[in-house]
């Protein structure tokens, strides 16, 4: 098996998994429930005026 | 500039106050001493003439010794620049003023007005080779007006030179605001400012010159392109220096989406400049690699380029300043964190759908498809939250044609990201590839999209930073409804231009032969090349009734108190 062959069976393997799993590993850290508040007072960052 | 001279005069006032009271002023004003930064980069600059002065004895081209030349000019009035504001600049910059932040809004000034110049000049260059095609005669059979050598000066000049100003000063301004801090470094914004403007006058006339790399939206050549990466370099570390400093707590998300934009276009422009150069004395550079591996690195540049400059970077505009016009806060936070991660992990991987059908592994190629057709969702998810903010705000839309333009924007990044994705499609592809389906796409993104909310933030900007009421709302108005009837008649040519193409290139005669030879699609798409120029001669008509209305809104008088600029009316830098 050529190295192209070989990085090419991982990138669409265990590579897109590794990269599956950190993106969804975001979107439920965002999505959390307790962590609503947080993301509310960061929306009002740009209308505060100082 | 304005802003020092302001602050020059402020000072001069107060000492005068104090002689006649006959105090002694020994403690306000400490001694003025030059900077490292301004020793230092006076130096290299110093430095940098004498070396160009080198390449300029012994250039092999013409060409090539007339950018020597205006690198010699640059880095001397850069160096001659650097004692003329030490000359007129305080002794000290102080970061807060009465536990307010100073903020640094010259930078932001000039590039906001760069911008306009650009947008004219790339737009005004649009034109004339939207004629060109329709009456090929127009290029007088001179090699420096012809449409090889204009067209890459056009997309230079209306992406990178007018998006790039108002991707910068819209940048520099946000970091300060939602950061609350002065933007970090000294002399670097300005030489951020000032050098990118220069790479692109070298970049420009290098295009008429025949100077090129013949790589699209990638021509400048390799010292062009050595400068670049320093200012962008300092790009970087002025706009982590700002968040560094920054009061508020959370890292808003409009600077997160710029923090991307700068970081990719980096390691693309790097990516994709592997190249050696025939000698230092030459403009001439070779890739490194060549083939289908040059064009894959290419279009892994090529389409990162759309998304990250022209969509991450936009998008950044977006979550600022349509909260900030609309009074309102973005319709879900959350949703545009998810927005940021998804163009991230996805765009990436797009670029192959540009080499449908070539020697591209199979494989590539679908991977390309598929990873377009799934950008689909976080960009809606985008195209929702821009909207859904105007959620019980939407009379707005009749009183302020500002954020009228800001929101139809939305509405042309959300059917262009439609679009795209369709031509993705290797099926589609097979008809809209080589033909001007790819223009008229390219264009309600780059018209409807970039264009019009680079408008909107200007519109926003340039009063909030120069402390002026903007001088009509009629004429915003008559700007937004001709450009967007010019993106209108554009688009439609276009699309119909480009499908009867590739319909005409495919079509067969009962026998098996080709039914029409080149030159008759080319004749048949005569009239809507005319309908095409007429559209870009609207939209640049839009942007003079805009030059006006800055114009007038820069004469008039500074207000006395405005709530957006209050904090800006700094002293000098």
């Amino acid at each position: 098996m050529s190295d192209y062959e070989f990085w090419r069976g991982v990138a669409a393997s265990w590579g897109s998994l590794y990269f599956g799993v950190i993106f969804f590993a975001a979107v439920g850290f965002v999505l959390w429930p307790s962590r609503k508040r947080f993301y509310e007072d960061a929306a009002q960052i740009p209308l505060k005026d100082d | 500039m304005i802003e020092i001279n302001e602050g020059a005069a402020d000072n001069g006032q107060f000492l005068c106050v104090c002689a006649k009271e006959g105090l002694i002023v020994t403690t306000s004003v400490a001694a003025k001493s030059v900077r490292p930064g301004e020793m230092g980069l006076g130096v290299v600059l110093l430095a940098l003439a004498f070396i160009w002065i080198y390449i300029f004895s012994k250039a092999y081209t013409g060409a090539y010794e007339f950018h020597a030349a205006l690198f010699v000019l640059a880095s001397l009035t850069g160096a001659a620049g650097i004692v003329w504001r030490y000359d007129r600049r305080e002794a000290d910059t102080p970061l807060t003023i009465d536990g307010r932040p100073n903020y640094n809004m010259g930078p932001v000034k000039f590039l906001s007005l760069a911008s306009l110049f650009w947008g004219f000049a790339g737009m005004t260059v649009g034109l004339i080779i939207a004629c060109e095609l329709a009456f090929p005669w127009l290029n007088f059979d001179t090699a420096y007006i012809n449409f090889g050598r204009l067209r890459p000066l056009h997309t230079s000049a209306v992406i990178f030179a007018f998006g790039g100003n108002v991707l910068i000063a819209t940048s520099f301004y946000v970091v300060q605001r939602t950061s609350r801090a002065r933007l970090a470094g000294d002399l670097a914004p300005w030489f951020v400012a000032l050098g990118y403007n220069f790479f692109i006058v070298v970049a420009g006339t290098g295009y008429l010159l025949g100077i090129t790399r013949s790589h699209e939206y990638a021509e400048p050549e390799w010292y062009a392109i050595a400068f670049l990466v320093v200012v962008w370099v300092t790009y970087l570390l002025v706009f982590l220096g700002t968040l560094a400093r920054r009061v508020e707590p959370h890292i808003y998300v409009a600077n997160w989406f710029y923090l991307a934009f700068i970081v990719t276009i980096a390691v693309l422009v790097l990516g994709n400049n592997t190249e050696m150069p025939v000698s230092i004395f030459s403009s001439k550079s070779y890739p490194l690699w060549s083939g289908v591996q040059d064009a894959m690195i290419q279009w892994w540049y090529g389409h990162n380029a759309v998304g990250f400059f022209l969509t991450a970077g936009f998008l950044a505009i977006m979550y600022y300043f349509v909260p900030k016009r609309a009074e309102r806060p973005i319709y879900s936070y959350r949703l545009s964190i998810i927005h940021f991660w998804a163009l991230i992990f996805l765009y990436i991987w797009a670029g192959p759908h540009h080499l449908h059908y070539t020697a591209l592994p199979d494989w590539a190629q679908t991977l390309g498809m598929t990873f377009s057709i799934m950008l689909w969702m976080p960009s809606w998810g985008g195209m929702i939250n821009g909207l859904m903010t105007l959620s019980g705000a939407w009379d707005k839309l009749r009183t302020d044609p500002v954020l009228r333009m800001l929101v139809v924007s939305i509405a042309f990044y959300g059917m262009a990201t439609f679009e795209g994705p369709l031509m993705s499609v290797k099926e589609v592809n097979s008809l809209s590839h080589y033909t001007d389906w790819n223009i008229g796409h390219v264009h309600s993104g780059a018209l409807g999209w970039v264009a019009f909310v680079s408008f909107g933030a200007l519109y926003c900007l340039i009063p909030w930073v120069f402390n002026r009421k903007l001088y009509s709302n009629l004429l915003v108005d008559w700007h937004f409804w001709i450009a967007t009837i010019g993106i209108v008649f554009y688009i439609s040519a276009m699309w119909v231009a480009g499908i009867m193409q590739g319909l005409m290139w495919r079509a067969y005669t009962p026998e098996g032969y080709l039914e029409y030879s080149f030159i008759e699609t080319t004749q048949a798409m005569h009239p809507m090349y005319v309908i095409r120029a007429l559209g870009g001669a609207m939209f640049l008509a839009g942007l003079l009734i805009m030059i006006f209305n800055i114009y007038k809104t820069l004469a008039s008088p500074a207000i006395a108190v405005a709530p957006e600029a209050s904090a800006q009316l700094a002293p000098a830098e």
